[in-house]
Protein backbone atom coordinates (compact mmCIF):
# COMPACT_ATOMS: atom_id res chain seq x y z
CA UNK A 1 0.00 0.00 0.00
CA UNK A 2 1.17 3.51 -0.77
CA UNK A 3 0.95 4.77 2.82
CA UNK A 4 3.05 1.87 4.15
CA UNK A 5 5.66 2.31 1.43
CA UNK A 6 5.73 6.06 2.02
CA UNK A 7 6.34 5.53 5.74
CA UNK A 8 9.11 3.00 5.02
CA UNK A 9 10.76 5.48 2.64
CA UNK A 10 10.80 8.18 5.29
CA UNK A 11 12.06 5.77 7.97
CA UNK A 12 14.85 4.85 5.56
CA UNK A 13 13.82 1.20 5.74
CA UNK A 14 13.62 1.12 1.97
CA UNK A 15 14.52 3.40 -0.92
CA UNK A 16 12.56 4.38 -4.01
CA UNK A 17 15.16 2.54 -6.08
CA UNK A 18 14.48 -0.64 -4.10
CA UNK A 19 10.70 -0.24 -4.40
CA UNK A 20 11.05 0.36 -8.12
CA UNK A 21 13.39 -2.61 -8.61
CA UNK A 22 10.91 -4.81 -6.76
CA UNK A 23 8.05 -3.70 -9.05
CA UNK A 24 10.24 -4.21 -12.13
CA UNK A 25 11.22 -7.69 -10.88
CA UNK A 26 7.56 -8.56 -10.43
CA UNK A 27 6.75 -7.26 -13.91
CA UNK A 28 9.56 -9.35 -15.37
CA UNK A 29 8.36 -12.42 -13.49
CA UNK A 30 4.60 -12.14 -13.90
CA UNK A 31 3.99 -10.13 -17.06
CA UNK A 32 4.68 -12.99 -19.47
CA UNK A 33 1.66 -14.79 -17.98
CA UNK A 34 -0.61 -11.81 -17.24
CA UNK A 35 0.26 -9.41 -20.09
CA UNK A 36 -0.65 -6.46 -17.86
CA UNK A 37 1.99 -4.16 -19.41
CA UNK A 38 2.38 -3.06 -23.01
CA UNK A 39 5.55 -1.07 -22.32
CA UNK A 40 7.92 -1.18 -19.36
CA UNK A 41 10.00 1.94 -18.72
CA UNK A 42 12.61 0.32 -16.50
CA UNK A 43 15.61 2.55 -17.20
CA UNK A 44 13.63 5.77 -16.91
CA UNK A 45 12.04 4.52 -13.70
CA UNK A 46 15.37 3.58 -12.14
CA UNK A 47 16.88 6.98 -12.96
CA UNK A 48 13.89 8.82 -11.62
CA UNK A 49 13.73 6.73 -8.43
CA UNK A 50 17.39 7.46 -7.81
CA UNK A 51 16.83 11.20 -8.24
CA UNK A 52 13.84 11.09 -5.91
CA UNK A 53 15.85 9.22 -3.27
CA UNK A 54 18.46 11.98 -3.48
CA UNK A 55 15.77 14.62 -3.09
CA UNK A 56 14.34 12.95 -0.01
CA UNK A 57 17.81 12.62 1.49
CA UNK A 58 18.27 16.36 1.01
CA UNK A 59 14.99 17.11 2.76
CA UNK A 60 12.75 17.74 -0.23
CA UNK A 61 9.60 15.71 0.40
CA UNK A 62 6.93 15.86 -2.32
CA UNK A 63 4.35 14.01 -0.22
CA UNK A 64 2.94 10.49 -0.02
CA UNK A 65 3.59 9.63 -3.68
CA UNK A 66 7.26 10.60 -3.45
CA UNK A 67 9.26 7.67 -4.80
CA UNK A 68 6.23 5.40 -5.30
CA UNK A 69 6.18 3.21 -8.43
CA UNK A 70 2.98 3.62 -10.45
CA UNK A 71 1.69 2.65 -13.89
CA UNK A 72 -0.38 4.39 -16.55
CA UNK A 73 -3.03 2.96 -18.84
CA UNK A 74 -1.51 3.00 -22.31
CA UNK A 75 -3.83 5.71 -23.59
CA UNK A 76 -2.24 8.36 -21.36
CA UNK A 77 0.28 10.45 -23.29
CA UNK A 78 3.86 10.07 -22.09
CA UNK A 79 6.44 12.29 -23.72
CA UNK A 80 8.96 10.19 -25.62
CA UNK A 81 7.30 6.91 -24.65
CA UNK A 82 5.08 5.01 -27.09
CA UNK A 83 1.37 5.37 -26.33
CA UNK A 84 -0.74 2.89 -28.27
CA UNK A 85 -4.28 3.18 -26.90
CA UNK A 86 -4.19 -0.58 -27.37
CA UNK A 87 -4.64 -0.03 -31.09
CA UNK A 88 -2.73 -0.91 -34.22
CA UNK A 89 -3.67 2.60 -35.40
CA UNK A 90 -1.31 4.07 -32.81
CA UNK A 91 1.17 1.21 -32.49
CA UNK A 92 4.10 3.55 -33.19
CA UNK A 93 2.74 6.78 -31.75
CA UNK A 94 5.21 8.59 -29.50
CA UNK A 95 3.71 11.74 -27.95
CA UNK A 96 5.73 14.92 -27.76
CA UNK A 97 4.08 15.95 -24.50
CA UNK A 98 2.85 14.44 -21.27
CA UNK A 99 -0.80 14.28 -20.29
CA UNK A 100 -1.60 16.75 -17.52
CA UNK A 101 -2.09 13.91 -15.05
CA UNK A 102 1.39 12.57 -15.84
CA UNK A 103 2.91 15.96 -15.07
CA UNK A 104 0.88 16.13 -11.86
CA UNK A 105 1.86 12.62 -10.77
CA UNK A 106 5.51 13.35 -11.47
CA UNK A 107 5.28 16.64 -9.63
CA UNK A 108 3.97 14.60 -6.68
CA UNK A 109 7.01 12.33 -6.93
CA UNK A 110 5.53 9.21 -8.56
CA UNK A 111 7.82 6.89 -10.52
CA UNK A 112 6.22 5.56 -13.72
CA UNK A 113 7.28 1.95 -14.29
CA UNK A 114 5.28 1.40 -17.46
CA UNK A 115 2.13 1.52 -19.53
CA UNK A 116 -0.64 -0.98 -18.94
CA UNK A 117 -2.66 -2.95 -21.45
CA UNK A 118 -6.25 -2.22 -22.27
CA UNK A 119 -9.15 -3.18 -24.46
CA UNK A 120 -8.50 -1.86 -27.95
CA UNK A 121 -9.11 1.92 -27.97
CA UNK A 122 -10.65 1.53 -24.48
CA UNK A 123 -13.82 0.43 -26.26
CA UNK A 124 -14.74 -2.78 -24.50
CA UNK A 125 -14.72 -4.63 -21.21
CA UNK A 126 -12.63 -7.75 -21.75
CA UNK A 127 -9.09 -6.45 -22.47
CA UNK A 128 -8.78 -9.27 -25.02
CA UNK A 129 -6.66 -7.19 -27.30
CA UNK A 130 -6.17 -8.48 -30.88
CA UNK A 131 -2.99 -6.43 -31.35
CA UNK A 132 -1.24 -6.60 -27.98
CA UNK A 133 -2.60 -9.86 -26.57
CA UNK A 134 -5.03 -10.91 -23.90
CA UNK A 135 -4.66 -9.42 -20.44
CA UNK A 136 -5.33 -12.09 -17.80
CA UNK A 137 -6.87 -11.88 -14.36
CA UNK A 138 -4.34 -12.59 -11.57
CA UNK A 139 -7.04 -14.35 -9.53
CA UNK A 140 -7.62 -16.84 -12.36
CA UNK A 141 -5.62 -16.49 -15.57
CA UNK A 142 -8.41 -18.16 -17.54
CA UNK A 143 -10.66 -15.21 -16.74
CA UNK A 144 -10.77 -11.64 -17.99
CA UNK A 145 -9.50 -8.84 -15.74
CA UNK A 146 -12.32 -6.63 -17.00
CA UNK A 147 -11.80 -3.55 -19.05
CA UNK A 148 -11.05 -1.41 -20.56
CA UNK A 149 -8.41 -0.71 -17.88
CA UNK A 150 -7.68 -4.42 -17.49
CA UNK A 151 -3.91 -4.11 -17.37
CA UNK A 152 -4.15 -1.49 -14.63
CA UNK A 153 -6.33 -3.75 -12.48
CA UNK A 154 -4.09 -6.77 -13.04
CA UNK A 155 -0.92 -4.74 -12.34
CA UNK A 156 -1.99 -3.51 -8.91
CA UNK A 157 -3.28 -6.85 -7.57
CA UNK A 158 -0.13 -8.59 -8.81
CA UNK A 159 2.07 -6.05 -7.00
CA UNK A 160 3.61 -4.69 -10.20
CA UNK A 161 2.75 -1.11 -9.24
CA UNK A 162 1.31 0.58 -6.17
CA UNK A 163 -1.32 2.35 -8.26
CA UNK A 164 -2.28 2.39 -11.91
CA UNK A 165 -4.20 5.09 -13.71
CA UNK A 166 -7.29 4.03 -15.65
CA UNK A 167 -10.01 5.69 -17.66
CA UNK A 168 -13.75 5.10 -17.36
CA UNK A 169 -16.23 5.86 -20.13
CA UNK A 170 -18.80 3.20 -19.33
CA UNK A 171 -17.31 1.48 -16.29
CA UNK A 172 -13.72 0.93 -17.44
CA UNK A 173 -12.15 1.69 -14.04
CA UNK A 174 -14.81 0.08 -11.85
CA UNK A 175 -15.25 -3.13 -13.86
CA UNK A 176 -11.57 -4.17 -13.63
CA UNK A 177 -11.53 -3.06 -10.00
CA UNK A 178 -14.45 -5.41 -9.38
CA UNK A 179 -13.05 -8.35 -11.34
CA UNK A 180 -9.48 -7.94 -10.06
CA UNK A 181 -10.32 -7.25 -6.42
CA UNK A 182 -8.92 -3.75 -5.97
CA UNK A 183 -10.29 -0.26 -5.37
CA UNK A 184 -11.13 1.93 -8.34
CA UNK A 185 -12.37 5.49 -8.35
CA UNK A 186 -14.22 7.26 -11.14
CA UNK A 187 -14.17 10.87 -9.97
CA UNK A 188 -16.77 13.51 -10.81
CA UNK A 189 -16.70 14.64 -14.45
CA UNK A 190 -14.39 17.65 -14.51
CA UNK A 191 -12.49 16.80 -11.32
CA UNK A 192 -9.47 15.34 -13.15
CA UNK A 193 -8.01 16.64 -16.39
CA UNK A 194 -8.35 14.55 -19.54
CA UNK A 195 -5.79 16.59 -21.46
CA UNK A 196 -3.39 14.22 -23.19
CA UNK A 197 -5.57 11.15 -22.81
CA UNK A 198 -6.94 9.50 -25.96
CA UNK A 199 -10.66 10.32 -26.05
CA UNK A 200 -13.39 7.74 -26.54
CA UNK A 201 -16.57 9.46 -25.39
CA UNK A 202 -15.82 13.17 -24.95
CA UNK A 203 -18.62 13.81 -22.47
CA UNK A 204 -18.36 10.43 -20.75
CA UNK A 205 -14.60 9.94 -20.26
CA UNK A 206 -13.24 10.10 -16.73
CA UNK A 207 -9.69 9.53 -15.47
CA UNK A 208 -8.96 7.94 -12.11
CA UNK A 209 -6.89 5.47 -10.09
CA UNK A 210 -7.02 1.73 -9.50
CA UNK A 211 -5.10 0.69 -6.40
CA UNK A 212 -5.00 -1.96 -3.69
CA UNK A 213 -6.85 0.28 -1.21
CA UNK A 214 -9.33 3.13 -1.10
CA UNK A 215 -6.72 5.22 0.73
CA UNK A 216 -4.32 4.71 -2.17
CA UNK A 217 -6.99 6.06 -4.49
CA UNK A 218 -7.42 9.06 -2.20
CA UNK A 219 -3.68 9.76 -2.16
CA UNK A 220 -3.70 9.64 -5.95
CA UNK A 221 -6.72 11.89 -6.29
CA UNK A 222 -4.96 14.45 -4.09
CA UNK A 223 -2.21 14.53 -6.71
CA UNK A 224 -4.29 14.63 -9.90
CA UNK A 225 -7.44 16.61 -9.06
CA UNK A 226 -7.86 20.19 -10.12
CA UNK A 227 -8.58 22.66 -12.85
CA UNK A 228 -6.51 22.43 -16.01
CA UNK A 229 -6.56 25.38 -18.40
CA UNK A 230 -5.83 22.90 -21.22
CA UNK A 231 -9.00 20.92 -20.50
CA UNK A 232 -12.09 23.15 -20.71
CA UNK A 233 -14.23 20.49 -19.05
CA UNK A 234 -12.33 20.67 -15.77
CA UNK A 235 -13.94 22.33 -12.78
CA UNK A 236 -12.59 25.39 -11.00
CA UNK A 237 -14.11 24.13 -7.77
CA UNK A 238 -11.36 24.02 -5.10
CA UNK A 239 -9.61 20.72 -4.53
CA UNK A 240 -10.04 19.17 -1.08
CA UNK A 241 -7.85 16.83 0.95
CA UNK A 242 -9.32 13.51 -0.11
CA UNK A 243 -7.35 11.31 2.29
CA UNK A 244 -9.69 9.81 4.89
CA UNK A 245 -8.72 11.15 8.29
CA UNK A 246 -11.31 9.51 10.51
CA UNK A 247 -13.16 7.02 8.34
CA UNK A 248 -16.61 6.39 9.73
CA UNK A 249 -20.01 5.21 8.60
CA UNK A 250 -21.85 6.52 11.63
CA UNK A 251 -24.99 8.35 10.61
CA UNK A 252 -24.35 7.94 6.89
CA UNK A 253 -27.54 7.29 4.90
CA UNK A 254 -26.82 4.62 2.31
CA UNK A 255 -29.53 4.01 -0.26
CA UNK A 256 -30.18 0.46 -1.45
CA UNK A 257 -32.07 0.91 -4.74
CA UNK A 258 -35.22 -1.19 -4.68
CA UNK A 259 -36.13 -0.89 -8.37
CA UNK A 260 -32.74 -1.23 -10.06
CA UNK A 261 -29.26 -2.67 -9.61
CA UNK A 262 -30.13 -5.73 -7.51
CA UNK A 263 -31.65 -8.06 -10.11
CA UNK A 264 -30.67 -10.17 -11.83
CA UNK A 265 -27.48 -10.89 -9.92
CA UNK A 266 -25.23 -13.88 -9.55
CA UNK A 267 -26.29 -15.33 -6.15
CA UNK A 268 -22.77 -15.14 -4.74
CA UNK A 269 -22.47 -11.49 -5.77
CA UNK A 270 -25.84 -10.77 -4.16
CA UNK A 271 -24.72 -12.46 -0.94
CA UNK A 272 -21.42 -10.57 -0.78
CA UNK A 273 -23.21 -7.24 -1.30
CA UNK A 274 -25.77 -8.01 1.41
CA UNK A 275 -22.95 -8.97 3.79
CA UNK A 276 -21.21 -5.66 3.08
CA UNK A 277 -24.39 -3.69 3.69
CA UNK A 278 -24.93 -5.58 6.95
CA UNK A 279 -21.40 -4.66 7.97
CA UNK A 280 -22.04 -1.02 7.06
CA UNK A 281 -25.16 -1.07 9.24
CA UNK A 282 -23.18 -2.56 12.14
CA UNK A 283 -20.78 0.34 11.77
CA UNK A 284 -23.59 2.85 12.17
CA UNK A 285 -24.80 3.47 8.61
CA UNK A 286 -28.49 3.71 7.94
CA UNK A 287 -29.44 1.44 5.03
CA UNK A 288 -32.52 2.85 3.34
CA UNK A 289 -34.57 1.44 0.48
CA UNK A 290 -34.79 4.04 -2.24
CA UNK A 291 -36.28 4.33 -5.71
CA UNK A 292 -33.96 5.68 -8.39
CA UNK A 293 -34.53 6.72 -12.02
CA UNK A 294 -34.56 3.69 -14.31
CA UNK A 295 -30.95 2.70 -14.83
CA UNK A 296 -31.66 0.60 -17.93
CA UNK A 297 -33.16 3.68 -19.58
CA UNK A 298 -30.16 5.72 -18.51
CA UNK A 299 -27.90 3.05 -20.00
CA UNK A 300 -29.69 3.32 -23.34
CA UNK A 301 -29.10 7.08 -23.30
CA UNK A 302 -25.43 6.62 -22.39
CA UNK A 303 -24.98 4.04 -25.15
CA UNK A 304 -26.38 6.38 -27.81
CA UNK A 305 -24.06 9.16 -26.63
CA UNK A 306 -21.03 6.88 -26.57
CA UNK A 307 -21.71 5.34 -29.98
CA UNK A 308 -21.88 8.79 -31.54
CA UNK A 309 -18.96 10.34 -29.65
CA UNK A 310 -16.65 7.36 -30.23
CA UNK A 311 -17.48 7.30 -33.93
CA UNK A 312 -16.64 11.01 -34.10
CA UNK A 313 -13.44 10.65 -32.08
CA UNK A 314 -12.15 7.88 -34.33
CA UNK A 315 -13.55 9.12 -37.63
CA UNK A 316 -10.11 10.26 -38.90
CA UNK A 317 -9.02 6.61 -38.74
CA UNK A 318 -12.24 5.03 -39.97
CA UNK A 319 -10.76 4.12 -43.33
CA UNK A 320 -8.20 1.79 -41.73
CA UNK A 321 -10.81 -0.87 -41.12
CA UNK A 322 -8.34 -3.73 -41.41
CA UNK A 323 -6.39 -2.32 -38.47
CA UNK A 324 -9.35 -2.34 -36.09
CA UNK A 325 -10.60 -5.43 -34.22
CA UNK A 326 -14.02 -6.77 -35.17
CA UNK A 327 -15.82 -5.94 -31.90
CA UNK A 328 -14.60 -2.34 -31.88
CA UNK A 329 -15.26 -1.93 -35.60
CA UNK A 330 -18.86 -3.04 -35.12
CA UNK A 331 -19.38 -0.39 -32.44
CA UNK A 332 -17.77 2.29 -34.60
CA UNK A 333 -20.02 1.33 -37.51
CA UNK A 334 -23.07 1.50 -35.26
CA UNK A 335 -22.02 4.99 -34.22
CA UNK A 336 -21.53 6.08 -37.82
CA UNK A 337 -25.09 5.25 -38.81
CA UNK A 338 -26.76 6.90 -35.83
CA UNK A 339 -28.45 10.15 -36.88
CA UNK A 340 -27.39 13.43 -35.26
CA UNK A 341 -30.92 13.79 -33.90
CA UNK A 342 -30.47 10.64 -31.79
CA UNK A 343 -27.36 12.13 -30.21
CA UNK A 344 -29.09 15.42 -29.43
CA UNK A 345 -32.15 13.68 -27.99
CA UNK A 346 -29.86 11.55 -25.86
CA UNK A 347 -28.14 14.66 -24.50
CA UNK A 348 -31.54 16.22 -23.73
CA UNK A 349 -32.64 13.04 -21.93
CA UNK A 350 -29.34 12.98 -20.11
CA UNK A 351 -30.03 16.40 -18.60
CA UNK A 352 -33.47 15.19 -17.52
CA UNK A 353 -31.94 12.15 -15.81
CA UNK A 354 -29.27 14.28 -14.10
CA UNK A 355 -32.04 16.40 -12.61
CA UNK A 356 -34.12 13.38 -11.59
CA UNK A 357 -31.13 11.65 -10.08
CA UNK A 358 -30.14 14.74 -8.09
CA UNK A 359 -33.36 14.29 -6.10
CA UNK A 360 -32.08 10.94 -4.84
CA UNK A 361 -29.42 12.83 -2.87
CA UNK A 362 -32.12 14.58 -0.86
CA UNK A 363 -33.04 11.22 0.65
CA UNK A 364 -29.70 9.45 0.95
CA UNK A 365 -26.03 10.40 1.03
CA UNK A 366 -24.82 7.56 -1.18
CA UNK A 367 -26.12 4.63 -3.15
CA UNK A 368 -24.69 1.14 -2.72
CA UNK A 369 -24.93 -1.42 -5.47
CA UNK A 370 -22.92 -4.22 -7.00
CA UNK A 371 -20.30 -3.01 -9.44
CA UNK A 372 -20.81 -5.98 -11.73
CA UNK A 373 -23.63 -8.53 -11.60
CA UNK A 374 -21.17 -11.43 -11.84
CA UNK A 375 -17.58 -12.22 -10.96
CA UNK A 376 -15.05 -12.20 -13.81
CA UNK A 377 -16.23 -14.20 -16.85
CA UNK A 378 -13.95 -16.61 -18.65
CA UNK A 379 -11.74 -15.36 -21.50
CA UNK A 380 -13.64 -15.72 -24.76
CA UNK A 381 -17.02 -16.04 -23.07
CA UNK A 382 -19.59 -13.94 -24.95
CA UNK A 383 -22.79 -15.02 -23.16
CA UNK A 384 -23.36 -15.41 -19.45
CA UNK A 385 -26.21 -16.83 -17.43
CA UNK A 386 -27.26 -14.63 -14.53
CA UNK A 387 -29.91 -16.11 -12.26
CA UNK A 388 -31.06 -18.28 -15.14
CA UNK A 389 -31.16 -15.47 -17.71
CA UNK A 390 -28.76 -15.65 -20.70
CA UNK A 391 -27.15 -12.28 -21.40
CA UNK A 392 -24.49 -10.71 -23.57
CA UNK A 393 -21.33 -10.42 -21.43
CA UNK A 394 -20.56 -6.81 -22.45
CA UNK A 395 -24.05 -5.50 -21.81
CA UNK A 396 -24.40 -7.43 -18.55
CA UNK A 397 -21.02 -6.28 -17.27
CA UNK A 398 -21.68 -2.61 -18.01
CA UNK A 399 -25.32 -2.62 -16.85
CA UNK A 400 -24.65 -1.36 -13.32
CA UNK A 401 -21.85 1.08 -14.11
CA UNK A 402 -22.53 2.74 -17.46
CA UNK A 403 -25.29 5.12 -16.37
CA UNK A 404 -23.09 6.79 -13.79
CA UNK A 405 -20.87 8.11 -16.59
CA UNK A 406 -23.83 9.92 -18.12
CA UNK A 407 -24.62 11.48 -14.74
CA UNK A 408 -21.04 12.60 -14.22
CA UNK A 409 -21.18 11.78 -10.51
CA UNK A 410 -18.37 9.99 -8.68
CA UNK A 411 -18.39 6.25 -8.01
CA UNK A 412 -16.03 4.03 -6.11
CA UNK A 413 -15.67 0.28 -6.46
CA UNK A 414 -14.14 -1.66 -3.60
CA UNK A 415 -13.81 -5.36 -2.93
CA UNK A 416 -16.55 -6.68 -0.64
CA UNK A 417 -16.09 -10.44 -0.73
CA UNK A 418 -14.94 -13.52 -2.55
CA UNK A 419 -16.96 -16.24 -4.22
CA UNK A 420 -16.58 -19.87 -3.18
CA UNK A 421 -14.35 -20.23 -6.24
CA UNK A 422 -12.10 -17.44 -4.95
CA UNK A 423 -13.10 -14.62 -7.29
CA UNK A 424 -13.47 -11.03 -6.07
CA UNK A 425 -16.81 -9.25 -5.82
CA UNK A 426 -16.99 -5.46 -6.09
CA UNK A 427 -19.28 -3.08 -4.25
CA UNK A 428 -20.04 0.23 -5.94
CA UNK A 429 -20.68 3.37 -3.90
CA UNK A 430 -22.16 6.27 -5.85
CA UNK A 431 -22.56 9.81 -4.55
CA UNK A 432 -23.49 13.32 -5.64
CA UNK A 433 -21.11 15.43 -7.71
CA UNK A 434 -17.85 16.45 -6.03
CA UNK A 435 -18.48 14.30 -2.92
CA UNK A 436 -15.19 12.42 -3.33
CA UNK A 437 -13.91 13.30 0.16
CA UNK A 438 -16.82 11.66 1.97
CA UNK A 439 -17.15 8.91 -0.63
CA UNK A 440 -13.54 7.89 -0.01
CA UNK A 441 -14.03 8.21 3.74
CA UNK A 442 -16.95 5.79 3.91
CA UNK A 443 -15.21 3.54 1.40
CA UNK A 444 -12.14 3.40 3.64
CA UNK A 445 -14.27 2.67 6.72
CA UNK A 446 -15.98 -0.21 4.97
CA UNK A 447 -12.72 -1.49 3.53
CA UNK A 448 -11.16 -1.56 7.00
CA UNK A 449 -14.13 -3.50 8.37
CA UNK A 450 -14.25 -6.02 5.53
CA UNK A 451 -10.50 -6.69 5.71
CA UNK A 452 -10.09 -8.47 2.38
CA UNK A 453 -6.82 -9.45 0.64
CA UNK A 454 -5.05 -6.60 -1.13
CA UNK A 455 -3.37 -8.84 -3.67
CA UNK A 456 -4.35 -11.89 -5.65
CA UNK A 457 -3.12 -15.21 -4.21
CA UNK A 458 0.39 -16.20 -5.35
CA UNK A 459 1.32 -12.57 -5.93
CA UNK B 1 -38.30 1.48 -36.85
CA UNK B 2 -35.26 2.75 -38.69
CA UNK B 3 -33.85 0.79 -41.61
CA UNK B 4 -30.30 0.79 -40.33
CA UNK B 5 -29.08 -1.34 -43.18
CA UNK B 6 -30.11 1.20 -45.79
CA UNK B 7 -28.37 3.97 -43.87
CA UNK B 8 -25.24 1.85 -43.50
CA UNK B 9 -25.17 1.06 -47.20
CA UNK B 10 -25.74 4.70 -48.11
CA UNK B 11 -22.85 5.73 -45.86
CA UNK B 12 -20.60 3.15 -47.44
CA UNK B 13 -20.23 0.89 -44.45
CA UNK B 14 -19.22 -2.06 -46.59
CA UNK B 15 -19.47 -5.48 -45.06
CA UNK B 16 -20.97 -8.60 -46.40
CA UNK B 17 -24.66 -8.87 -45.64
CA UNK B 18 -24.28 -11.31 -42.77
CA UNK B 19 -21.61 -9.13 -41.13
CA UNK B 20 -23.68 -6.01 -41.62
CA UNK B 21 -26.75 -7.62 -40.07
CA UNK B 22 -24.69 -8.75 -37.10
CA UNK B 23 -23.17 -5.27 -36.71
CA UNK B 24 -26.49 -3.47 -36.87
CA UNK B 25 -28.66 -5.87 -34.90
CA UNK B 26 -27.80 -4.28 -31.52
CA UNK B 27 -28.92 -0.89 -32.89
CA UNK B 28 -32.43 -2.18 -33.49
CA UNK B 29 -32.64 -3.36 -29.87
CA UNK B 30 -31.17 -0.11 -28.62
CA UNK B 31 -33.71 1.86 -30.63
CA UNK B 32 -36.54 -0.11 -29.03
CA UNK B 33 -35.30 1.03 -25.63
CA UNK B 34 -34.35 4.55 -26.59
CA UNK B 35 -37.12 5.82 -28.86
CA UNK B 36 -39.94 5.68 -26.27
CA UNK B 37 -37.90 7.91 -23.96
CA UNK B 38 -37.93 10.78 -26.44
CA UNK B 39 -41.66 11.28 -25.93
CA UNK B 40 -40.93 12.30 -22.34
CA UNK B 41 -38.92 15.33 -23.39
CA UNK B 42 -40.59 18.67 -22.80
CA UNK B 43 -40.35 21.09 -25.76
CA UNK B 44 -37.90 23.31 -23.89
CA UNK B 45 -35.61 20.50 -22.74
CA UNK B 46 -32.06 21.53 -23.46
CA UNK B 47 -29.26 19.09 -24.17
CA UNK B 48 -26.62 18.54 -21.53
CA UNK B 49 -23.56 20.53 -22.51
CA UNK B 50 -20.00 19.57 -21.88
CA UNK B 51 -18.17 22.86 -22.23
CA UNK B 52 -18.43 23.04 -18.44
CA UNK B 53 -18.70 20.22 -15.92
CA UNK B 54 -22.16 18.73 -16.09
CA UNK B 55 -23.41 19.51 -12.61
CA UNK B 56 -22.18 23.10 -12.72
CA UNK B 57 -23.64 23.46 -16.17
CA UNK B 58 -27.16 23.03 -14.84
CA UNK B 59 -26.51 24.90 -11.60
CA UNK B 60 -26.86 21.92 -9.27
Amino acid sequence: MISHAAAALRNKKISSVELTEECLRRIERFNPALNAFVTVTGDRARARASALDAELAMGRDRGPLHGIPVALKDLVYTKGVRTTAGSKLFADFVPDCDATIVSMLEQAGAVVVGKTGLHELAYGITSNNPHFGTVRNPWDPERIPGGSSGGSGAAVVAGMAFMAIGSDTGGSIRIPASFCGCAGLKPTYGRVSKYGVFPLGFSLDHIGPLAPTVRDCAITLNAIAGHDPRDPTTSKRPVENYCPEQPSLRGVRIGRPENCYYAPLDPEVAQAIENALKKAAELGAEILPVRVPDVDELNAIARVILLAEAAAALEPHASRREDIGSDVLALLDQGRVLPATAYIQAQRLRRMFIRDFSRVWERVDFLAAPTTPTPAPRIGQSRISIAGVEQDVRLATTRLVRGVNALGVPALSLPCGLTAGGLPVGLQLIGPAFCERTLLEIGAALEDALSLPKRAPQY
Amino acid sequence: MTDWKQIALALGVHENEAELNKTLEPLARLEEQFRPLISRLAPGSEPALTATPLMEDIGE
